[in-house]
């Protein structure tokens, strides 16, 4: 979901029942260079999906963090339709929390095709339904 | 509590619905009220000296290993520098992951009705411009005396406050600091009891 409340990409396959969108990145050179080559800049980055992380919320008082090593395994995948066009930047640091290396990842892009709504909350409904009309 | 020598520079009540710009100097304290109770009060902090030096929700959660900001919570910007430290909060607990409404969060959660009722990144446009603050700049948010609870199974919810009349919380400047506040209009959901109402700022340096 956008700042301006459209759709921008749905989740529609996952190996994995939870990424960390809590938790953020540290300062990244790397990104903020390619950020740079797209008129970007640091006043752009916000908080950021941290694919393949888990950081586990416990039920107590603060919700207290705790980083979950090998929560993601080798062949984990995760599938995003673009709900309009995007420019995604992807950065594969080690996770802040994390005392392991980075690992490499595979980025596959295929050609638009229609696939149906996975089932979705009525605020996403709405936001895909005014996006549609936007971009139609 | 050791009181030092500093006079009351801010003493101000902001309506419900309004919002404020306060520049805060390094070592400087400034306290919100809630006057009347459950009233969330949106709140974004700058470097007063390069605006593009944030708070930054995120980085604030993962240094202090927990999503609830209470007292001793150190507020993280976008370079991990400290720009403020939660030296005194009788609430007990504030949400930063909850973000400020829109007109355009409101269309999508509550239905087109919502349009054009008032709503903080309206607030934050307008106190902000006056610090160069603008769109590119509003980023996620602390949202002081507001309940969301965020559970072990990853669900999130707004929910009536913990907050109650004459409770308070307050930052102190770890360097000089704009603080940009809205004080929610929101009526669509319980974050303000259905209810917003007046809150007052009180600062020392």
């Amino acid at each position: 979901m956008s700042d301006r409340g459209l759709a921008l990409a749905t989740v529609i396959a996952s190996t994995l029942d939870w990424h960390d969108c809590l938790t953020g990145a540290l300062p990244d050179r790397l990104l903020l260079l390619e950020l740079a080559k797209h008129g970007f800049a640091e006043a752009d980055l916000h908080g950021c999906i941290n694919f393949f992380s888990k950081v586990a919320v416990a039920d107590d008082p603060r919700a207290s963090l705790a980083y979950v090593p090998d929560h993601a395994h080798a062949g984990d995948t995760v599938t995003l339709r673009a709900d309009q066009d995007l420019l995604i930047f992807v950065s594969t640091a080690p996770h802040a929390l994390s005392d392991g290396p980075a690992a490499g990842v595979a980025v596959q892009l295929e050609s638009p095709s229609h696939v149906e709504d996975p089932v979705l909350r009525e605020e996403a409904v709405r936001a895909l339904r005014l996006t549609r009309e936007l971009i139609a | 509590m050791t009181i030092t020598a500093t006079t009351v520079a801010l003493d101000s009540v902001v309506e419900a619905g309004d919002g404020a710009l306060v520049s805060v100097p390094a070592g400087g304290r400034l306290r919100i009220v809630d006057l009347h109770g459950n009233q969330a009060v949106d709140t974004l902090f700058y470097d007063a000296h390069d605006i593009d030096n944030r708070y930054s929700a995120f980085d604030t959660i993962r240094e202090q290993r927990a999503v609830f900001l209470t007292t001793g919570s150190r507020l993280i910007s976008t370079r991990l520098d400290e720009l403020a430290v939660i030296t005194d909060d009788t609430c007990g607990r504030h949400d930063t992951v909850g973000g400020a409404c829109s007109q355009e969060s409101n269309v999508i959660r509550y239905g087109e009705f919502t349009r054009h009722q008032h709503a903080c990144r309206q607030t934050f446009l307008r106190y902000g411009a006056q610090a160069g603050i603008g769109q590119r700049q509003l980023t996620h948010n602390i949202n002081f005396f507001m309940n969301v609870p965020v559970t072990s199974t990853g669900g999130l919810t707004f929910e009536d406050g913990l907050s109650a009349p004459g409770k308070y919380v307050e930052v102190t400047a770890s360097r000089d600091l704009f603080a940009l506040i809205s004080n929610c209009p929101q009526v669509n959901n319980p974050c303000n009891g259905w209810d917003p109402t007046p809150i007052q700022l009180l600062g020392w340096w």
